[in-house]
């Protein structure tokens, strides 16, 4: 349902997308009518397909025998994969919404919140506003530095590196975060290279919704929003002065909607 | 096999939507061992969509390439 809705977004970018299931055709039809699915729900019952991309859930047994492990591949026009999208717990899976974020940074997001520092600017956005339990979405914070200022990065040794810190809550787990490339600058004062970061950089934070029995009875039919808080902390400095360490409160909303529990009607089950 | 990889990923890069986010680093990564590696060459499928039409490789060929999702069942 989420690729659905994220259909025209990779169209837009001049991506097909379908989704390949060990699901029979009947129960491709109804679920694809059912939910008004219209992009290829491709039916693969002997789990060939599943097996040659090396997806296969080994310890599926009984009737979930045949299953794929949830996740994406990009595959370039040559043919080639060029990106894989997995995650190790068959309950979590990335977003559509995460994935073109992934693949097209610059069209990430939309835009939650700007926050005007002395020595910085923040923007923050988001791959989605809404999700389900087991969704990995991603966070992102762009930061605007002045021309002359610089901040650190993480590895500096003497300075407060930059640093994305979510506060922990039991509706989220933190999955990986990436930092830019840093760049290496000379410091006269004290005759030595240090690793930083300037002008417009972004930081990116993925989280998983959790999934678990105590989430779903906690969502209750309607769902709930959350709020995702976070620090940023941060040193500034320009060519003579350093600033004292800085702390920025930031968070993010989010809808979280009930997981999706209606089954196939019975006569087209798997046995 | 180092050197076919790393000529791949330039293949990849220069096709579009990888060029965007290579200025970042994962500083902590989960990369998962299972699904065919980064660099390797998509198989060739052929399968029944939900409409009963065949659709494969070269059906589902966008001008900027295929994301293809790997679910686990539409009747959970």
């Amino acid at each position: 349902m989420q690729l659905q809705n994220a259909k025209q977004r990779f169209e837009a970018q001049g991506i097909k997308i379908a989704a390949i299931s060990y699901d029979s055709h009947a129960i491709l039809k109804e679920f694809a009518d059912r939910l008004k699915i219209d992009y290829p729900l491709l039916s693969d019952p002997d789990s060939t397909v599943i097996q040659r991309f090396h997806v296969l859930n080994q310890k599926a047994a009984g009737i979930n025998k045949g299953m794929a492990l949830p996740g994406f591949f990009y595959i370039d026009k040559a043919g080639v994969i060029c990106e894989k999208y997995f995650e190790r717990s068959y309950a979590d899976r990335f977003t559509p919404n995460n994935v073109i974020a992934k693949l097209f940074p610059e069209l990430t997001v939309e835009v939650t919140q700007k926050v005007d520092e002395p020595h910085l600017e923040v923007e923050l956005a988001q791959s989605d506003r809404t999700v389900i339990p087991g969704n990995r979405l991603s966070l992102t914070v762009d930061v605007q530095l002045p021309p002359d200022i610089h901040v650190y990065a993480p590895g500096v040794q003497g300075y407060k590196p930059i640093q994305l810190t979510v506060q922990p809550s039991p509706e989220i787990r933190l999955a990986s975060s990436s930092y830019p490339v840093e760049r290496m600058l000379y410091l006269q004062a004290i005759k030595e290279q240090v690793p930083v970061f300037t002008g417009k950089f972004r930081i990116v934070q993925d989280i998983k919704i959790t999934a678990s029995r105590v989430m779903t009875e906690w969502l209750g039919a309607t769902g709930k929003l959350i709020q995702v808080n976070a620090e940023l902390q941060y040193q500034a400095c320009d060519k003579t002065i350093c600033y004292p360490p800085a702390s920025v409160p930031v968070s993010w909303q989010l809808q979280v909607l009930p997981p999706d529990e209606e089954r196939s009607p019975e006569a087209i089950r798997h046995r | 096999m180092k050197n076919a990889y790393i000529a791949v990923l330039i293949v990849c890069a220069t096709l579009g939507p990888r060029m965007f986010g290579k200025g970042q680093s994962e500083k902590t990564t989960d990369s998962v061992s299972f699904g065919l590696e980064v660099g390797a060459k998509a198989p060739s499928f052929s399968l029944k969509d939900q409409f009963g039409q065949k659709q494969s490789n070269e059906t589902l060929q966008g001008t900027n390439g295929t994301v293809l999702l790997f679910v686990r069942s539409a009747d959970l």
